[in-house]
Order: structure tokens, then C-alpha cells, then sequence
């Protein structure tokens, strides 16, 4: 019977988290994805195993010798500088926003409590994708 | 590019309009870089766009595209999908995803053009999700043919047949539609992240299509410059994303 409950519990924690990842991811695709002081948001993607997580970041032009991954509180930062400073506007060839230079990335993805942190490891590719594995606490 | 443009067609909230008078040399291809897994198509089309110099003269614009957007580009109003030519190469790019209402009368428009302008082969080009793409050094090219015309492009070409699986999206349903219409319709699909652009998967749809269209297109520039197209091409990667996950496509995995 206890198990019963903890299981009904894990399922609506699951469907909780769903239902929050989608209104975030929602929210996520509305906002801007740099701000004026150069900081970028990479893309990032979180894939669950039955044993662990897998996190794959994006840091495309990013100095390799810079990426960070460490954990606060409950979630993930992964911080890298840029190879170079990069101009929006010259990014994406329009005028309009000159001003706006970009210099590095950090993005905070918030961790799953069955996230066992202290097993964390992770590795920068060599086409500067970023694979970081948590494995999952059982029980 | 004038901006009165010489034809017009509608259809279903697309209207598509051509700019300029223009011939197709043959046998002609029409590709297609409609953005989907890994923007595979998106990255592919561009840069066969720029490093032909191809020649933009038609477009095709979402009447009902939402968020309303107009695209401002040279100081005009350009549509989010454009037509460039070449010879016998025609290409589609796309700026915006395809709003899923409006999939199925694109896959119509795009198919019924094709036929109109006597395209000999739609060549459809996308990346199929890969899981273990991380781990891919050099991703596979795979291929789908509408029909016995288009699978003869294959032969002799090192790429395998893609025998089980599915499309999901525009490209599913322009296949579709090219075997009923009878055109031939070739999709070339190719090992790629499913989230983040994939230039390395395009550079090597491109190399295949160079073998088919006997067009020979340079990837060296388009892997030279993949980090900065991954970075430009966030946004739409996002974007795509979101519609993807709209038409039930292979979704992230997320706390699944």
C-alpha cells in the first residue's frame, strides 16, 4: 500500500514537471535569448535515462578552454566564454542592432531532485557540443 | 527583385508570387530547405543559395503566420520562404517554421508548382533525429524515393536506403502528394542533432546531392563557418522546436 502511494506520487510528480517544462518552454521561446551586457542563452536539451541524465549544450563559438559546469543550489550552470566578441548586427547582418555585442554564454537549467550531483561528469566535443552526465539517485 | 511581382497564386492563406520572369534549364531539381530536425534543410538550401549565387525570384508568404511578422531584408518586404534559381537548380529556403495549419496547403502549393514549372525532381533534404548523433563523427546520408524516376538518381551513389521509420511534417506530406502527382520526389535525410543546427549533417546531404545534380557544390566555406551558422541560426532552431513538438514530431526527451 505504501508503495502504491509512493508510486501515485512519482507519477504526479512527473506529470507536474511535464506540465512545467512545457509552460517554461513556452515562456522560453518568447524571450529573448541575449541581453544588452553580451550574455547568451545556448540551446540546450535534456534527455532522461532510466539511470541517468543526459544534458547536451550547444556552445558554438565558445572558447573551449573556458567552459564551466558546476551545480548551485539545484541547478545547473554552464558558463563559457566566446572565441571572439560578436556583434549582433553583424550576426545576423542587419543594423539595427549595432550596439548590442555578445560575450558569453550561461545558461541555468534547474535539476530533477533524483539528480545525483556528486556523480556529475561531462565533456566539451570537439564541434563544442557539451555532454553532461548526471546519473539518477535510486529509490 | 521588383516589387509588383509578375505572378500570383493563392492558396489557403499562401500566396505565392513570382518576381521576375525566369527558365529552368533541365533536368531540373527543386530542393527544398524547409526547417525541421536539426535545420538540416534550412543550412543545406542556403548555402547552395550563396555559394552558386543563385538568383532570388519568387517567394512564398504565410498570410496567416503567427506572430505577424514582415520580414524586412535590402529595405524590402521579402516572405519568410524563398525561391532562388540557377540553371537547373531551384532552391526553397525558409526563414520562419511552417505554422502546422498551414502544412498541408504548402505541401499542394509546393508540389503543383513543381509540376507548373516542370521541375524533373523535388529533392527534399532533413535531418533524421539521431540520438547517438554526439557520438556520429561523420553523419550518414539515407534517402526515400517517390518513385522508380527518382530512385535512379541513387545509383551508384553511397547513401542508404531508408527503410523504416517516419517523417513527420511538411516534407511527409510533400511526399505524399508527389506520388500521387507522379513527380519524383528524392529525400535525402541525414544523421543529425535533433536540436541544435546541424551544419556537418547538411555539408554532407550537399555532397550527395553535388553526385545527383552533377552540380558541384563546395562545402569547405559551409564547415568553415558552421559555429557561426549554429549561433545565427539559434533563433529559428527555437522556433522549430516549438512547432515540431505542435505536429507531434520526435520531441526532446525531456523528464519523459
Amino acid at each position: 500500500m505504501v508503495e502504491d502511494v509512493e508510486e501515485l506520487f512519482e507519477r504526479l510528480r512527473r506529470r507536474v514537471m511535464r506540465e512545467v517544462d512545457r509552460v517554461l518552454s513556452e515562456f522560453e521561446a518568447l524571450r529573448l535569448d541575449w541581453t544588452p551586457d553580451g550574455r547568451l542563452s545556448p540551446l540546450y536539451t535534456v534527455y532522461e535515462f532510466p539511470d541517468k541524465y543526459v544534458v547536451l549544450v550547444d556552445l558554438a563559438a565558445a572558447d573551449v578552454d573556458s567552459v564551466e559546469v558546476k551545480v548551485a543550489d539545484d541547478r545547473l550552470v554552464i558558463e563559457a566564454r566566446l572565441e571572439r566578441e560578436i556583434s549582433l548586427g553583424d550576426l545576423y547582418g542587419t543594423t539595427a542592432m549595432r550596439g548590442v555585442t555578445l560575450r558569453y554564454y550561461r545558461q541555468e537549467i534547474p535539476l530533477p531532485p533524483d539528480a545525483d550531483v556528486e556523480g556529475m561528469s561531462y565533456r566539451v566535443r570537439p564541434d563544442k557540443i557539451v555532454e553532461i552526465v548526471i546519473p539518477r539517485r535510486r529509490g | 527583385m521588383s516589387s509588383v511581382p509578375v505572378y500570383e497564386e493563392e492558396l489557403d492563406g499562401l500566396l505565392l508570387m513570382e518576381y521576375e520572369e525566369f527558365e529552368l534549364k533541365h533536368p531540373s531539381f527543386l530542393v527544398l530547405g524547409l526547417p525541421d530536425t536539426g535545420l538540416v534543410g534550412v543550412i543545406s538550401a542556403n548555402h547552395l543559395v550563396e555559394t552558386l549565387g543563385m538568383k532570388e525570384v519568387a517567394g512564398i508568404d504565410v498570410m496567416t503566420l503567427m506572430p505577424p511578422v514582415a520580414v524586412i531584408s535590402k529595405g524590402a518586404v521579402r516572405p519568410p520562404l524563398r525561391i532562388y534559381v540557377k540553371d537547373n537548380l531551384m532552391a526553397l529556403t525558409a526563414e520562419a517554421p511552417v505554422p502546422p495549419a498551414s502544412v498541408h496547403a504548402l505541401a499542394k502549393m509546393i508540389v503543383d508548382y513543381a509540376m507548373k514549372r516542370g521541375v524533373d525532381y523535388i529533392v527534399s533534404i532533413v535531418g533524421v533525429a539521431s540520438p547517438a548523433r554526439i557520438n556520429i563523427e561523420k553523419p550518414r546520408v539515407y534517402w526515400i524515393a517517390s518513385n522508380e524516376k527518382a530512385r535512379k538518381l541513387m545509383e551508384g551513389v553511397e547513401a542508404e536506403g531508408f527503410l523504416n521509420g517516419y517523417l513527420v511534417g511538411p516534407y511527409a506530406l510533400i511526399l505524399k502528394n508527389a506520388i500521387r502527382a507522379r513527380v519524383p520526389n528524392l529525400v535525402l535525410l541525414a544523421d543529425a542533432y535533433i536540436e541544435f543546427p546541424d551544419p556537418e549533417a547538411a555539408a554532407e546531404v550537399l555532397n550527395v546531392l553535388s553526385k545527383i545534380t552533377g552540380v558541384q557544390v563546395d562545402t569547405k566555406k559551409l564547415l568553415e563557418q558552421a559555429e557561426m551558422i549554429r549561433l545565427r541560426l539559434r533563433g529559428l532552431m527555437k522556433q522549430t522546436k516549438q512547432t515540431m513538438a505542435e505536429m507531434g514530431g520526435p520531441s526532446p526527451l525531456m523528464y519523459a
